[in-house]
């Protein structure tokens, strides 16, 4: 992509080329995660530009209006969600909230004694979403290095001890509740799917397809 | 109508008897029926699941993904996600990750040409510095970006 340099004639802090990785074996799912650049309001000196901002805006609506996606709504405990404008955006592209899931990040960084506000989110008593809300506590700067399987030790003891956080619905909170949450929603997604291939063409019986 | 093309070989079948898959998004009956439109070349017509994850900078999308995916997603606050970035999951009989670019039509047709071009293969797991290795490679930069 040569980011940073003056290649292909676009603003060179981002690129809308896309990098796929594309990963295969016995044990896979059959899914694909988009992942975008982070939305951002200030330009910083020698790194990003106002074009940037647009650029980024215009990149990540492209990928949110699509009506076969869904959207992981990311926004961090410690800010007030007013000032998230993404989950403005999820709803003006998904009315309905078929496929707006809100997720949560830094619980453990919050003011002490604030966790009321984010408390009332999943709960559903403010900023409602129709998937709801989830959270997450992923590891901090400090502790990258750890290996990915304590990361759901750590996690699993956050919210099993944690004040207020201990009080909250287990299905929504921690990675392996939102996986499930995941799966309920790709698998009605997928089934609507195979009515409309079915419908479109024809398989000859040798494909086993008993039934779409 | 369109008519796919049969099958090659009906009698033979692929063994998918594997231990659980990793992620536990998509259940097995309805990951069967995927494998069987792959098999019959129809796999492109089915419009997969697509999660897309989005937040302001900073938000913690970078670790939302990693602890979805499992992969080594570089998340020092020094490297910010410069590009989108999509990850294809298919269950094959066969290991392999692949890492390629699509580059956007609004590049010239050199640049164009030269990201087609670029590819990665390899039969091994991800490990967090050849990721690292990766990502530095595709942005250009051996270093981290400034921030």
């Amino acid at each position: 992509m040569g980011i940073g340099q003056a290649t292909g004639g676009i603003s060179s802090a981002f690129s809308k080329d896309v990098f796929v990785i594309e990963i295969t074996g016995p044990n896979q799912e059959h899914f694909s995660i988009i992942d975008v650049p982070g939305t951002f309001r200030r330009t910083t000196d020698g790194v990003t530009t106002k074009d940037d901002i647009i650029l980024v805006d215009n990149m990540v609506h492209g990928y949110m209006a699509n009506p076969r996606s869904v959207m992981l709504t990311v926004v961090p405990c410690n800010v007030d969600i007013a000032n998230q404008d993404i989950i403005e955006k999820a709803q003006d592209l998904d009315p309905e909230g078929d496929r707006t899931f809100g997720v949560l990040t830094k619980p453990d960084l919050m003011d002490r004694g604030a966790e009321g506000a984010v408390v009332d989110l999943v709960e559903g008593k403010h900023h409602k979403l129709k998937l709801g809300w989830h959270v997450l506590r992923n590891p901090g700067q400090a502790t990258l290095d750890k290996e990915l399987g304590s990361r759901s030790q750590v996690e699993a003891e956050f919210f099993a001890t944690e004040a207020p956080w201990n009080t909250l619905p287990k299905d929504h909170v921690g990675i392996s509740a939102l996986k499930t949450r995941l799966q309920e929603i790709l698998a009605s997604h997928i089934r609507r799917e195979f009515p409309r291939v079915c419908d479109r063409y024809y398989f000859p019986s040798s494909c086993q397809l008993e039934q779409c | 109508m369109k008519i796919i093309k049969p099958c090659r070989s009906t009698s033979k079948t692929v063994n998918m008897a594997e231990p659980e898959s990793k992620f536990g998004l998509v259940d097995s009956s309805l990951l069967e029926k995927i494998d069987k439109l792959f098999a019959c070349n129809a796999g492109s017509y089915v419009d997969l699941p697509q999660l897309v994850v989005v937040g302001n900078q900073s938000s913690g999308k970078s670790s939302v993904l990693a602890a979805l995916t499992g992969l080594p997603f570089p998340r020092d606050s020094g490297l910010c996600t410069r590009f989108a970035t999509q990850i294809i999951f298919r269950r094959a009989p066969t290991s392999a990750t692949r890492v390629s670019i699509i580059p956007s039509k609004d590049g010239s047709s050199e640049h164009q040409r030269q990201m087609q071009e670029w590819s990665r293969e390899t039969t091994k797991d991800f490990d967090a510095t050849y990721f690292a290795g990766i990502m530095a490679e595709v942005s250009g930069h051996d270093k981290p970006l400034a921030e």
